[in-house]
């Protein structure tokens, strides 16, 4: 199967179709888009808690998509099995630009606990063009805050993106 | 100390249409390496699998190692936590299944077929699991793995039913929804019912978040192996890791000090109401009650940040390791009374947040205007289909079905207990079970922190030296979401084996049954209420 009938395939799967939204310059509210590539679920967990556990996100102007084409930030948890490589993949495509990847937990960077196998890739590491990798197994909703908003900063001081972290 | 528990010597005994016994059958094989576990050959392997059919012995496991498959059952006239093993060496690809006489195995025969490339004999279900031909092997852990396949065009689905095609429309779920959990797909054949458009077929396809879990465990040391139990499910990270813990301690008989059990059973107490307090908040948001979801996520964030703030840790992995615990705490400064004091106070912190907060909560979820009457009569399971699959926890529980691990363990000997159970089979029942538990495990954590303040324990960690000579051990722990086992064999001074039983894949055969005949509007409130860890389920 080719990798663009994966890829419309699972794009079909992501979301209702619909148009995609053409690129738009600069959105208000930031809007999120979480992925859990397969982990233990805890990341996805703190995503969640970021979201819900009164970190005053709404006040901020942060929202969660249901859907990829509306967001300008993936943040991927989970270490990026061999299955859901396509998907996140689609998810990152549907993606109007500009737009940002944060990958939130070890897993999400090099596998952590789960380094590549026959089913895993062991992280994004070196198959995706990160801005933010989140340290932590798992990491605070903080600590993932503190990711959203230097991604945020740095895009609006239009500096390069830093895998250094 | 392996095992010990089981009697030998009764001699298979047969019942008025000539079956045997099938733990007397299991028995009278050759003793394999541990008290409860025995070797039969192919003719007394085919014997368990006829006498199945009429006895009460509880499926608990189906594994492969490569050279073996192993069966594990627990008997529920010894008090449903003394296991029993049959070992069948493999003489070539395949094995007589164990999924006609129990239901409950076929997810194991599939993860066997997947992973070894060894297949089941008369199985109930030959779909794949968790290979879904994306993986740079089939039967990766065999011996001679195979080529990696091409996924298929469109990945394989089963037919879907005559209503469907002729009238109906597809509906899919995930595996990418921008939700919190983990990844599955969920393919619903929708067609024209008398209340609406309904459910006439279901399919999950999970694998998405399968990383080889127990494969990884071995050849390792045990306290990474603890690591790794302790990254199957965050809503079951620390029953998990008690689990394998036990199982690694009975192995090379080494004994936790009975204060590092009640600290055991303290954290998983307080991931039961985590966890069960996530479940009920995703519930209420997939009923549209955001009210009572924003609550029921607040409280989830308060207990996360009193763990957070007392234990350093937000999310309760890495707590138990073999031997004991290793709490560490922020303010314990690492010496085990001031470590169990810190837990003892989380504990009654926590019992206190439940006497004020949870018991108003619980007033906010009956009261909520028309939740609970959204709930009733949603994703019936049946006693009957229940029991086929032994399927405990909330689920099991939910329609009336007994049983908790907690009755039976030395830990919890000193506190009051009554499992809680409902007999409604549906989603309220789960949901108003769920909140039972959570009020009763916030009583058992009082109690349960009591106790530690009053065990002055010396040292919560016993030294775990790995036996070199090979040996195994079992473990069950009730968690959140049902019973979880192990089955470990240690040697060389390192991992050897690991078998993991979770209830997870029990929990998504019966989620998709209660599917089927719901109305298309109401499929994620069903499948909330299931809250099937997809992460448990591929391992
Ligand atoms: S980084 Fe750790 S906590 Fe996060 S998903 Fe991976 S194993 Fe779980």
């Amino acid at each position: 199967m080719s990798s663009s009938m994966i890829r419309a395939l699972f794009t079909a799967l992501l979301a209702p179709a619909g148009p995609a939204l053409p690129p738009v310059a600069s959105r208000s509210p930031l809007v999120l888009f979480h992925v859990d590539s397969g982990g233990c679920e805890a990341c996805g967990l703190e995503v969640e808690a970021l979201k819900t556990g009164g970190y005053g996100l709404a006040e901020a102007g942060v929202e969660f998509s249901a859907s990829p084409r509306l967001a300008d930030m993936l943040l991927v948890t989970g270490g990026c099995s061999r299955m859901m490589a396509p998907v996140i993949r689609a998810a990152w495509e549907a993606m109007p630009r500009p737009k940002g990847l944060i990958a939130v937990g070890a897993c999400a960077r090099d596998g952590g606990l789960f380094p590549q196998n026959y089913a895993t890739l062991g992280g994004l590491e070196n198959h995706a063009p990160v801005d933010l990798f989140v340290p932590g197994c798992p990491p605070t909703p903080s600590e993932i805050l503190g990711a959203v908003i230097a991604v945020t900063a740095r895009a609006r001081s239009g500096s390069t993106r830093d895998t250094t972290t | 100390m392996n095992g010990g528990l089981i009697p030998f010597g009764a001699p298979p005994k047969e019942d008025a249409e000539g079956l045997r016994d099938s733990a007397a059958l299991i028995r009278s094989g050759r003793a394999a390496g541990a008290s409860w576990r025995f070797e039969l050959d192919e003719m007394e392997w085919r014997g368990l699998q006829e006498s199945l059919s009429a006895d009460p012995l509880s499926f608990i496991g189906l594994w492969c190692d490569g050279d073996a498959v192993q069966a594990l059952f627990a008997d529920p006239r010894q008090g449903g936590d003394r296991p029993l093993m049959a070992v069948l060496k493999l003489d070539g690809a395949r094995y007589p299944g164990l999924s006609g006489p129990r239901p409950a195995a076929a997810s194991f025969e599939r993860r066997i077929n997947d992973l070894w490339g060894v297949e089941a004999m008369d199985a109930r279900d030959t779909r794949p699991l968790v290979d879904h031909a994306a993986w740079t092997a089939s039967a990766p852990l065999s011996a001679r793995p195979g080529a990696a396949t091409y996924a298929p065009e469109i990945p394989e689905f089963g037919q879907l039913p005559d209503a469907v095609v002729r009238s109906g429309t597809l509906a899919t779920r995930g595996p990418a929804n921008g939700g919190f959990a983990a990844p599955a797909h969920l393919r619903l054949g929708v067609a024209p019912g008398p209340a609406g458009p309904a459910v006439a077929s279901v399919e999950s396809r999970v694998g998405y978040t399968h990383r080889g879990v127990a494969s990884r465990m071995c050849g390792g040391t045990t306290l990474a192996a603890a690591d790794l139990a302790g990254r199957i499910s965050v809503s079951m990270a620390a029953a998990h890791q008690w689990a394998f813990c036990m199982a690694a301690e009975r192995a090379a008989g080494v004994s936790a000090p009975l204060a590092a059990e009640v600290a055991r059973a303290a954290l998983c107490e307080i991931e039961r109401v985590f966890a069960h307090l996530t479940a009920l908040a995703r519930l209420a948001q997939a009923a549209d009650a955001a009210l009572v979801s924003a609550r029921l996520f607040a409280a989830r964030e308060t207990l996360m940040r009193l763990c957070g703030k007392a234990l350093g840790k937000r999310t309760l992995m890495d707590c138990i390791c073999p031997g004991g615990v290793a709490i560490g705490g922020v303010a314990s400064g690492g010496d085990a009374r001031s470590e169990a004091q810190v837990l003892a106070w989380v504990c009654q912190e926590l019992a206190a947040f439940g006497r004020s907060e949870v018991a108003a909560l619980r007033g906010v979820w009956r009261t909520t205007p028309g939740l609970l009457a959204r709930l009733a009569g949603l994703g019936m399971t049946r006693r009957a289909e229940m029991d086929a699959l032994g399927l405990g926890g909330v689920v099991g529980r939910a329609c009336g079905r007994g049983g908790d691990l907690r009755l039976g363990q030395a830990a919890y000997g000193a506190v009051q207990l009554r499992p809680c159970a409902r007999t409604g089979g549906d989603a309220r029942a789960r949901a108003d079970l769920r909140m039972d538990e959570i009020l009763e495990s916030l009583e058992l954590l009082d109690s349960l922190g009591a106790t530690l303040l009053a065990e002055e324990a010396d040292a919560l960690c016993a030294a775990f030296p790995t036996p070199v000579d090979p040996c195994w051990g079992f473990g069950a722990v009730e968690a959140a979401h049902g019973a979880v086992w192990y089955v470990v064999g240690l040697g060389k001074g390192r991992v050897e084996q690991v078998f993991i039983a979770d209830p997870s894949p029990s929990i998504l055969t019966a989620q998709e049954a209660a599917l089927v005949g719901a109305r298309a509007l109401d499929v994620d409130v069903v499948t909330a209420s299931f809250a099937v860890s997809a992460a448990a389920v591929d391992q």
